[in-house]
C-alpha cells in the first residue's frame, strides 16, 4: 500500500523523552515562552519515574512532588505527544529532520534545536532459564503494579543487585503481595562500607522506609545460580560460596541496574564513551550538557544517576539551549554526579561473575545466541564487535541489541577487551513502527 | 479504572480501560505471548518497551503489549502453542 507523505513540521526545540528530565527541560522552555514539542514514545508522559495511574499517586520525597507537578503543568497541552517514537534522524542542508511515529503516521520535525532526554533501561546478568515466563525484570513488576494496577503473582522472589530491587518489593508488597526474598548479590560489608557516604537525608528516608518492612526477608551476597519452571511456579536455585538455597514463587523479578539509552541521541549525531562509574555507555556531553551540533542531553542518558539528578539536568540542559546558565543548577549536579559513581560502584556486578556464565544461558534473546556461540567467537581471536555480530547475530534481533549489547560489552570487558560503542543505524525499533518490515503494517 | 472487553485469539478477555495490554493478558492466564526461534514460550520480560518479547498483534499492527493501552472491543492475536 502506497503511504502518504509525511508532514513536516517546524520547531524551535524538539524534546525527545518525556520522563523527570525531557519534563523539566520542557517547563524551563515553556517559562521563557520558547516554541517546542516534547515527544515520548509511551502512551504516557512522565517515564520511569512518574509512571502512575491517576487514583494511586505517591508525593512522598520532594523529587517525586516536583516531579507530579510538572506532570500537571503540561499536562493536556497540545505539543506534548504522547504514543510517539523518534525511529530516526537525517541531516540536510544544515538542518535535522527528526522522524516520529504516531499512531501509525510517519511526521518529519525540523527542530533548531534538540533535547536527548531518553533515560535508562534495565541491566541483566543472565543465569540459565532466565527466558522463562515468570521471570520478569524488576522494572516490569513495577510498571504492572504502578501502571496497570495488576500483580505478577501473589508470591514474588527478586534477587539482582541495587536499590531499585528494594523500592520495587516494597511496592509490590504494599499493593497487596508477598516477597518471599530479596536476593543482593553484594555483600553487606561492602554496602555498609560505602552507602553511609553516599547517602543524604532525602535517600536515607526513602532507604529507612524500605528497610523497615523488608530487611528480615532480605539476603546479602547471594547470586541466582538458575530456574526452572515448576508447573505454573518458578523455581530458583540461589547460591553463595559453596551454600545453596532453593525457593518457589509464583515469579522471579531480576535486575542489575540501568543503562542509559543512547540510541536516539547517537543517530541525532551524539557521540558515546564508556564510563562504568556511570552504567555503560554514556552520551558525552560538556557541563552545560551541550553535546555540540545544536544537540543536548539530559538525565540517565548521560549516566545513570536517579530522579532527581535528572530533574536538575532537565533544567541545564533547556537553559543552555536558551543560552543561559544557572551556577546554582551546576553544583547541585556535581553533587548528584558524586552520588551516581558511588551508587554505581557499589551496586555492581563483580567481574568475574560474567566470565561464569554457563555455556548453555542464553545471552540474546530476540535471535536464541547463547553464551558458548560467543565464547567460541571470542577465544578464535575475533577483533571486532562487527565480527561477533556477524558469526553470531547477537544485537540483530527486533531489539536491537538493547538488552544483550550491555551484557556482551561486560563480559568482553572481563575478558580483557577494550568494550566498543555499538554502531546505530535508523531506524530505531522496525518493528514497532511497522514501516520498514515485510509483513508489518499496511 | 472502566472495565472494557477486548478479544483474544477470538475468545472475550474483560480488561480495564487504559491499563496495558500485557497486564490484561496476564490476569486473563494467558503467560506465553510468543515463541523465540528455537521455539522456546516467552513473555512480557522488561515491561518498558525495550526487549520486544511482548510482542503480540492488536488490532493488526505488531505492538509492544507492555506500553500498549487496552481499548474498548480492541482484537488480539497471540501466538500459541
Ligand atoms: C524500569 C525502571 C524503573 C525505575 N524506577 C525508579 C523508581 O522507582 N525510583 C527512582 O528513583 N528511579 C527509578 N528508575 C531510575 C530512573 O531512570 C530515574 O529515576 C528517572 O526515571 C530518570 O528520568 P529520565 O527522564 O532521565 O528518564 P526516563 O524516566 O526513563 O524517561 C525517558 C523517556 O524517554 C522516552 N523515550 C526513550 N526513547 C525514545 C524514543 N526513541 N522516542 C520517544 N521517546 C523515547 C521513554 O519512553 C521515557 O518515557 C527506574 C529506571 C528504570 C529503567
Ligand atoms: S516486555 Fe519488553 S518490550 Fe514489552
Amino acid at each position: 500500500m502506497k503511504r502518504a507523505k509525511p508532514q513536516e513540521i517546524k520547531t524551535k526545540a524538539l524534546i525527545i523523552g518525556g520522563g523527570i528530565a525531557g519534563l523539566a527541560a520542557a517547563t524551563v522552555l515553556e517559562d521563557h515562552g520558547e516554541d517546542y514539542i516534547l515527544v515520548d514514545e509511551y502512551p504516557f508522559m512522565g517515564g520511569q519515574y512518574l509512571r502512575h495511574r491517576e487514583e494511586y499517586i505517591p508525593r512522598d520525597t520532594e523529587t517525586r512532588k516536583q516531579g507530579f507537578a510538572l506532570l500537571e503543568k503540561l499536562k493536556g497541552k497540545e505539543n506534548i505527544w504522547t504514543s510517539s517514537l523518534v525511529f530516526g534522524c537525517y541531516n540536510g542542508n544544515g538542518e535535522k529532520a527528526v522522524a516520529v511515529s504516531k499512531d501509525g503516521r510517519v511526521f518529519l520535525i525540523k527542530p533548531e534545536k534538540i533535547i536527548v532526554a531518553t533515560g535508562a533501561r534495565e541491566k541483566f546478568l543472565p543465569f540459565p532459564g532466565w527466558t522463562l515466563p515468570g521471570i520478569l525484570s524488576v522494572g516490569a513488576v513495577q510498571a504492572l503494579v504502578k501502571t496497570s494496577g495488576t500483580l505478577p503473582g501473589k508470591e514474588g522472589i527478586f534477587a539482582g543487585t541495587g536499590p531499585f530491587l528494594l523500592a520495587a518489593a516494597y511496592e509490590y508488597e504494599k499493593a497487596g503481595g508477598r516477597v518471599l526474598g530479596i536476593f543482593e548479590l553484594n555483600p553487606l560489608a561492602k554496602l555498609l562500607k560505602f552507602l553511609p557516604h553516599a547517602l543524604d537525608k532525602e535517600k536515607f528516608k526513602e532507604a529507612l522506609r524500605y528497610l523497615r518492612l523488608l530487611w528480615s526477608r532480605m539476603k546479602f551476597g547471594w547470586k541466582v545460580e538458575r530456574a526452572e519452571a515448576e508447573g505454573e511456579k518458578i523455581k530458583v536455585v540461589m547460591s553463595k560460596g559453596r551454600a545453596r538455597k532453593t525457593l518457589v514463587g509464583d515469579f522471579l523479578a531480576t535486575g542489575y541496574g540501568f543503562s542509559p539509552n543512547t540510541e536516539a541521541a547517537q543517530i541525532c549525531g551524539c557521540e558515546v564513551e564508556y564510563k562504568p562509574e556511570l552504567g555503560g555507555f554514556v552520551v558525552k556531553t560538556g557541563e552545560d550538557l551541550n553535546c555540540g551540533d545544536g544537540v543536548y542531553a539530559c538525565g540517565e542518558v548521560t549516566g545513570i544517576g536517579g530522579a532527581r539528578k535528572s530533574l536538575i539536568e532537565g533544567k541545564i540542559a533547556a537553559l543552555s539551549l536558551l543560552g543561559k546558565k544557572d551556577e546554582k543548577l551546576l553544583n547541585q549536579r556535581k553533587r548528584e554526579l558524586a552520588f551516581a559513581r558511588s551508587l554505581n560502584f557499589v551496586f555492581s556486578v563483580p567481574r568475574d561473575l560474567w566470565k561464569k556464565i554457563p555455556d548453555d544461558t542464553i545471552i540474546c534473546r530476540c535471535e536464541d545466541v547463547r553464551m558458548g556461540d560467543i565464547k567460541k567467537v571470542v577465544e578464535e581471536g575475533f577483533s571486532f564487535l562487527r565480527e561477533l555480530k556477524e558469526t553470531t547475530r547477537i544485537t540483530m534481533g527486533n531489539c536491537q541489541g538493547r538488552t544483550c549489547f550491555p551484557i556482551v560489552t561486560e563480559y568482553l570487558r572481563a575478558m580483557g577487551k577494550k568494550p566498543e560503542p555499538m554502531s546505530i543505524r535508523p531506524p530505531l525499533k522496525p518493528v514497532e513502527t511497522g514501516i520498514f518490515v515485510e509483513g508489518g503494517e499496511t | 479504572m472502566k472495565p472494557v472487553t477486548i478479544k483474544v485469539n477470538g475468545k472475550s478477555v474483560r480488561a480495564r480501560e487504559g491499563e496495558m495490554l500485557a497486564a490484561a493478558l496476564l490476569r486473563a492466564g494467558i503467560r506465553v505471548f510468543r515463541r523465540s526461534p528455537q521455539g522456546q514460550p516467552r513473555s512480557l520480560f522488561c515491561g518498558m518497551g525495550t526487549c520486544f518479547e511482548c510482542l503480540v498483534k492488536a488490532d493488526g499492527r505488531w505492538v509492544r503489549s507492555c506500553i500498549t493501552p487496552v481499548k474498548e472491543g480492541m482484537e488480539v492475536e497471540v501466538e500459541e502453542g
